[in-house]
């Protein structure tokens, strides 16, 4: 086994690259979660390494077998992972992502059967789409998203940074290694999901579930790069998964921090953010401005590479500058309510309790940031594309253009500011899918449900088995009728 | 010539026939011989792989011998090849640690128990051994004779009932069996499977047919395939956990063994595919997979629950042989050793944290891992395997099994087995939810205390936890039974070196 795992390594650049990002990630929201009283600290290291050894075996393998056990690894250690937040929302991820994990292993197998037995190019477009549902529950592909927001805006800060800044990449990762010319679903899909979930984004009353759709919105733009099959989109999407990573790692941790400030994960409720924590403040800015991708920093390299070389003609240009749009729409909407949302009266109010934030949380929030920007420093060692031609006056020009439509659109619509929304949950999509099935029959709608979603399936489960149970002959006369039965039906039809 | 296989046979049922008188004189001479002559069988077995280990990873691996020194087809010949090995190596382990686990477990009525145990324990090797069609019905109906009173052995309502009903089922089906071997024995004038082997292609189509239709209702019924599972549930749940596990884990796979070892080798698997049999086996099999899957989700009993997901794993079993493909026998195989590593972790397991319930109902199993937290670990780790998760046995095996179906293009049956697997991570989790619940303190007359009759606790958890790592140890290094599973694949595909090492010596 060992040897196994080990001659089916691929140590190329990439690959290593990819783990020690990953590594990189993982260690710290370890370093942050030790602002998080945990009890059983040794446990929780012992799952992330388990998590480490899983990812690391995804990336680095060209063995298919070698590529599900690091899967399984992955689920099973974030889910234990999860453990140490809520024990729901644990099973909810488990549960989801053990019927995905199914999937992909027949899906796997499905492309083993048809002789690719190494990972790599994959030529057939069928095989492509079925690897890219396979992957779709795990990485949250538009249709199979509906867990993500649940899950990511409910586990503890550390558990929700490393499955939204790592886990969900590794499915982009596999397809990155196989879908190398390029494919159109995946392509359209990408763009569903930039304005979809850059518009629930937008919507959000709830920090960590805008931090959640924003993950989404940004997995469609590396989707959008592998779609396209263009060599520069490709980099563009191979320096998107390692800057979103980083950078979506900061935002998440230091959501932690903000909630446990604010007291509150209402942005509406995140007053004088600037007074209480400059530092994390600037922290929080900067990580939003490398997703918007403003010029100077990584996040512009990566989405000006996808944003120029995926698209053909003049209408797919202007669709990609309104996804550009999207995403500096939700962020600026929120540095708007979340940080500088100033009260006169409360700076002075606030001078005793200024937050002054620890060491842990320090290092763990500005690493990503300096990576980030070291990244952007030498993004030609990855993309092989020289720093000049990213055009860097051009983007500072379209970006002032992209703030200026944003803050207008804001400006007249008030800067979004609607009725705050229930975190999103499995109980909630449930409510939304019955009145719907009510709304067509012309009923009343329902407010909330007398059994929760987990239970409500379960119990539709256990009926069903309960009623094929019943069906069944329950005396022992009736029951070996059967014999007779079958055996006059053999001889009937067989002989 | 090999005097070796005669005394797997006959040193448990020899043991058998000590015990009662051994027992006269004192119960801890008896202890001692039960002790003694596990640990011999064993030996037995390891001499055999150790004497042999050129011929065995070279998969020509041959023993036989003539009882009486009557030349076959006209004697009883006992034969090992690379298949009987493979079984024999699987019941001897997995009895030797069963009975282990028996001593701590069981301490009323000891002396009958062992009897019994090592009476199943003959049998089962004279079934995997005998090369003779007759003399395997008289090991067959040895070893339901032998396990009927185990079922009982709780001596009340439940078991007696279930008892019945085992005797009953298994009654009827040795007797379409011996149908079967009647009808051989009229058409051919012969019993050595060797010798039936190589005339059976030269009947008349109607008579192989019948016979094969005997043959497989009444292995059909031994194995409780789907519409005959009705006393699997009940015999498997009513005794206590270590036959339980006997039942389970063991006593089915020598069903397997002898569905592989008629059907393959004796009859020729070309009879069964030329008539459309094939196909109709595996609906049949997947059918009984996915509605044991069903009948285990609906069902709130420990025991109850564990003996349809064996219903379940026997009819993907059988499914998966009849694809006859090298590859889908080596997953069969590969799934009978990870099945009974497993079903007999999980009931050894179950055994323990029984003790401590009112009842083996889901309720009462509230908080039930704080009771020994290690060992309700090793009970989820193999409840993972169940599901398939790695690095558990039940992920190669699983791995393997889809494999075999897409190989033969037969996408149902890789469906079924992966929806089969979603609905027992439904019923497992279940379980294991319930057992780290904290338990509130009631009402007291709810909680009324449960006196546990361990002998030796420490045997029985040790066992329990050891089966456990055996899941994970052998599924990380899975690749090192490749070679004798192969080998025993191999042994089935080619009927034809059976039959010439039998009668060519």
């Amino acid at each position: 086994m060992l040897s196994l795992i080990l001659t089916s390594m691929n140590f190329s650049s990439l690959n290593i690259l990819m783990v020690s990002t990953g590594i990189i990630i993982t260690l710290v929201s370890i370093i942050s979660s030790r602002d998080y009283s945990y009890n059983n600290t040794y446990l929780f290291y012992l799952c992330n390494l388990i998590y480490i050894l899983g990812f690391t075996m995804i990336i680095l393998t060209e063995n298919w077998i070698i590529f599900i056990i690091g899967w399984e690894l992955v689920t099973v250690s974030t889910f234990l992972l999860l453990l140490w937040g809520s024990n729901k929302i644990a099973r909810v991820y488990l549960i989801i992502q053990f019927i995905g994990s199914n999937f992909l292993l027949y899906v796997v197998l499905m492309i083993m059967n048809a002789g690719y037995n190494t990972i790599g190019p994959i030529d057939n477009f069928k095989l492509q789409l079925l690897l890219i549902i396979g992957v779709g529950v795990k990485s949250a592909i538009i249709g199979f998203h509906f867990w993500l927001p649940i899950v990511h805006s409910r586990a503890p800060a550390p558990a929700s940074a490393i499955l939204s800044g790592w886990v969900v990449k590794l499915g982009f990762i596999v397809l990155l290694k196989t879908v190398t010319t390029g494919n159109i679903l995946l392509f359209y899909a990408g763009i569903a999901m930039v304005i979809y979930a850059g518009i629930q984004a937008l919507l959000a009353t709830d920090y960590k579930v805008l931090l959640a759709f924003s993950t989404i919105s940004q997995l469609g733009f590396i989707a959008i790069g592998i779609g396209s099959g263009n060599q520069y989109a490709y980099w563009g999407s191979v320096l998107h998964i390692i800057v979103h990573g980083l950078a979506k790692t900061s935002l998440f941790l230091s959501s932690g921090y903000w909630v446990k400030s604010m007291k509150s994960r209402s942005i509406y409720q995140f007053k004088n953010g600037w007074f209480k924590d400059k530092t994390n403040s600037i922290i929080t800015i900067l990580g939003l401005a490398v997703l918007a991708g403003f010029p100077i920093l990584a996040g512009y390299n990566s989405k000006h590479l996808i944003k120029y070389a995926a698209g053909d003609g003049w209408i797919l240009k202007y669709v990609f500058h309104g996804l550009s749009i999207i995403t500096y729409l939700y962020v600026l909407r929120f540095i708007k309510w979340g940080i500088f949302n100033l009260d006169k009266k409360g700076e002075k109010d606030l001078d005793e309790d200024r937050k002054v934030i620890g060491l842990n949380a320090l290092s763990a929030l500005i690493l990503p940031i300096i990576l980030v920007l070291l990244i952007t420093l030498r993004s030609n060692i990855i993309t092989g594309i020289d720093y000049t031609d990213y055009h860097l006056l051009h983007g500072f020009i379209i970006s002032l253009i992209y703030i200026l439509i944003s803050v207008t659109v804001l400006k007249l619509s008030n800067w979004i500011y609607i009725k705050e929304k229930p975190v999103p949950s499995m109980d909630l999509l449930l409510i939304r899918i019955k009145n719907g099935y009510r709304w067509l029959n012309g009923r009343p709608k329902i407010e909330r449900l007398e059994v929760d979603m987990e239970n409500q399936i379960y119990n539709i489960a256990i009926n069903f088995a309960k009623m094929v149970y019943n069906f069944l002959p329950k005396t022992i006369q009736s029951q070996l009728l059967f014999i007779p039965v079958v055996l006059l039906l053999l001889l009937l039809f067989y002989i | 010539m090999n005097n070796i296989l005669i005394y797997l046979v006959i040193v448990p049922l020899a043991t058998a026939f000590l015990i009662p008188f051994v027992d006269i004189f004192s119960n801890k001479a008896r202890k001692i011989l039960v002790g003694f002559s596990a640990l011999l069988e064993f030996s037995i077995g390891i001499y055999i792989i150790i004497s042999n280990y050129g011929e065995i990873t070279e998969h020509t691996f041959f023993l036989k011998y003539y009882l009486g020194n009557w030349i076959p087809p006209i004697g009883i010949t006992l034969s090992m090849d690379m298949l009987s090995l493979f079984f024999s190596t699987l019941i001897s382990v997995s009895l030797l640690f069963i009975i282990t686990y028996s001593i701590g477990f069981i301490g009323h009525h000891e002396g009958k128990y062992y009897v019994l145990l090592f009476l199943i324990w003959a049998a089962m090797h004279g079934i995997v051994l005998t090369g003779d069609i007759f003399n395997l019905d008289v090991f067959l109906e040895l070893m339901l004779i032998t396990s009927a009173p185990l079922v009982a052995f709780k001596r009340n309502r439940n078991g007696t009932e279930a008892a019945i009903k085992y005797m009953f089922f298994g009654a009827i089906g040795g007797l379409f069996i011996f149908i079967g071997v009647i009808l051989v024995y009229f058409n051919l004038g012969t019993l050595n499977f060797a010798d039936i082997a190589q005339s059976f292609s030269l009947l008349p189509l109607f008579s192989k047919k019948m016979i094969i239709i005997f043959f497989l209702i009444g292995i059909f019924i031994k194995l409780g395939i789907f519409p005959f599972h009705f006393w699997l549930s009940k015999a498997h749940s009513a005794c206590p956990s270590s036959i339980s596990a006997l039942l389970s884990g063991v006593i089915v796979k020598v069903y397997i063994y002898v569905f592989i070892r008629l059907f393959f080798n004796v009859f020729g698997f070309d009879i069964l595919r030329e008539t459309g049999l094939d196909i109709i086996i595996i609906v049949i099999a997947l059918t009984s997979s996915i509605l044991g899957h069903v009948l285990a989700l609906s069902e709130n009993d420990i025991k109850r629950m564990l003996a349809y997901s064996t219903v379940a794993n026997l009819g993907i079993i059988v499914a998966v042989l009849t694809l006859n493909t090298k590859l889908a026998i080596l997953a069969g195989l590969l799934h009978v050793m990870a099945h009974l590593l497993m079903k007999v972790s999980l009931f050894t397991a179950t055994g323990y944290l029984l003790q401590f319930t009112p009842s083996h109902k889901l309720q009462d199993l509230k908080g039930v891992a704080y009771k020994n937290i290690i060992l309700f670990a090793g009970f989820t780790l193999t409840a993972a395997g169940m599901i398939g998760l790695p690095p558990m046995i039940g992920f190669a095996s699983k791995w393997h099994i889809l494999q075999a179906f897409l190989d033969r293009s037969f996408h149902w049956g890789s469906i079924i087995v992966i929806l089969g697997t979603i609905i027992a991570f439904f019923y497992y989790i279940k379980y294991i939810i319930y057992g780290f619940k904290t338990i509130s303190i009631g009402p007291p007359e709810r909680f009324r205390l449960i006196l546990s009759v361990f002998y030796r606790e420490r045997v029985v958890t040790n066992i329990a936890i050891l089966f456990a790592i055996a899941v994970v140890v052998v599924g990380v290094f899975f690749k090192l039974s490749y070679g004798p599973i192969e080998g025993a694949a191999n042994a089935v595909m080619n009927p034809s070196i059976y039959i010439e090492s039998i009668l060519g010596g």
